[in-house]
């Protein structure tokens, strides 16, 4: 049980901020950073498609959600992509690793 | 751009931060319902104010307390992007709000065309700036613009800051960079990495801004005709209910 916050800049890219409360799920997630989405709205989305997970869920698992989120709603990231913001969300509740 | 459509140009406003970001939203909407043509604003921050990017943390960007010191205002954009110093003197601000069909359909292609259009009309000024995806212009390999983007209803809204003459460590000391970084030194490297229309050109901000809009419209007509009635009233409500709550710029 803990929190997490981690944050990577993409190279080329944008900044990525991640904060997890989490116990044996992820049980808040907040995904902030200068980065852009389109609808800017889907990310309160993608944030509700990751609470309650568990946080076992591996790296591309948090990426077949959010690409599912992405594709439902025609969204698009610009300056990140959907595996580099999976790749900082993993690292935020892999905390072992 | 289409060269056949009537665009307005908004006369020159001086506003408060939650005032200028939702005239952006009024006249999107307005654009959608196609009650307004394109536009394109020029503005002014008074008193000077952070904004800051759609996704980004208002806790984590800003100092908040440097700010209230300072009488600097505080506003969420809809737009995603970076923490941004509007200082009242310092910057020309620009909104560009028109159907998405008249622009290309990709962001990165569109930051690419409207930006291209803006780093144009400071060359012909003689300021030799420069297209830097993913939304930038350079100067001589310096950042001088930023800029970020919206799509809503059909509709395309980009807005952007031309830095002219800003205060610095005003902007380094409102915006969270880690206190190590505002020292005398930090303000120097800043400085070699940002840079400032009045280190390029004598001209003044009007003649710039006319240069601008020059080259945003590319041959387009154009009108200056200043916001309807409706489109000042939405400003209100948007101002009063979205940009100037705390709600909303403590949203994430």
């Amino acid at each position: 049980m803990g929190n997490r916050f981690v944050e990577k800049k993409v190279p080329q890219g944008k900044l990525i901020k991640v904060t997890v409360v989490f116990s044996e799920t992820i049980d808040e997630i907040r995904i902030n950073g200068d980065f852009f989405l389109h609808p800017e709205s889907v990310i309160e989305a993608i944030e509700q498609i990751l609470t309650g997970v568990p946080v076992t869920i591996t790296k591309p698992e948090i990426q077949t959600r959010i690409d599912r989120v992405l594709k439902a709603n025609k969204a698009e990231f610009v300056g990140v992509t959907s595996a580099d913001l999976s790749g900082v969300i993993a690292e935020a509740i892999h905390h072992d690793d | 751009m289409t060269t056949d459509e009537t665009w307005r140009i908004l006369p020159f406003e001086t506003n408060s931060a939650a005032i200028n970001m939702a005239t952006d939203e009024a006249v999107l909407e307005h654009v959608a319902k196609k009650e307004s043509p394109p536009t394109i604003r020029f503005y002014q921050w008074q008193p000077s104010a952070v904004s800051i990017g759609y996704f980004q943390s208002l806790v984590q960007e800003v100092n908040q307390s440097e700010c209230v010191l300072r009488g600097i205002e505080i506003v969420r954009r809809s737009t995603g992007g970076g923490a941004v110093f509007h200082d009242s003197a310092g910057e020309i601000t620009y909104s560009l709000i028109a159907p998405e069909n008249l622009f290309p359909k990709g962001i990165t292609e569109s930051y690419r065309e409207i930006c291209g259009r803006l780093a144009q009309g400071l060359q012909n000024i003689g300021v030799n700036a420069e297209f830097k995806p993913i939304n930038d212009i350079l100067v001589d390999g310096k950042k001088i613009s930023g800029n970020a983007q919206t799509r809503k209803n059909g509709v395309l809204l980009q807005h952007g800051t031309i830095l002219f003459d800003p205060d610095i460590a005003t902007m380094f000391s409102v915006l969270n960079v880690g206190k190590e970084k505002i020292s005398d030194k930090f303000i120097q490297s800043a400085n070699q990495r940002v840079t400032r229309l009045v280190s390029h050109t004598d001209r003044p901000r009007s003649e710039i801004m006319a240069a601008i809009e020059h080259a945003l419209l590319c041959g387009a007509p154009s009108k200056t005709t200043p916001l309807s009635l409706s489109e000042r009233k939405k400003t209100l409500e948007l101002a009063g209910q979205k940009y100037g709550s705390f709600q909303w710029t403590a949203l994430r």
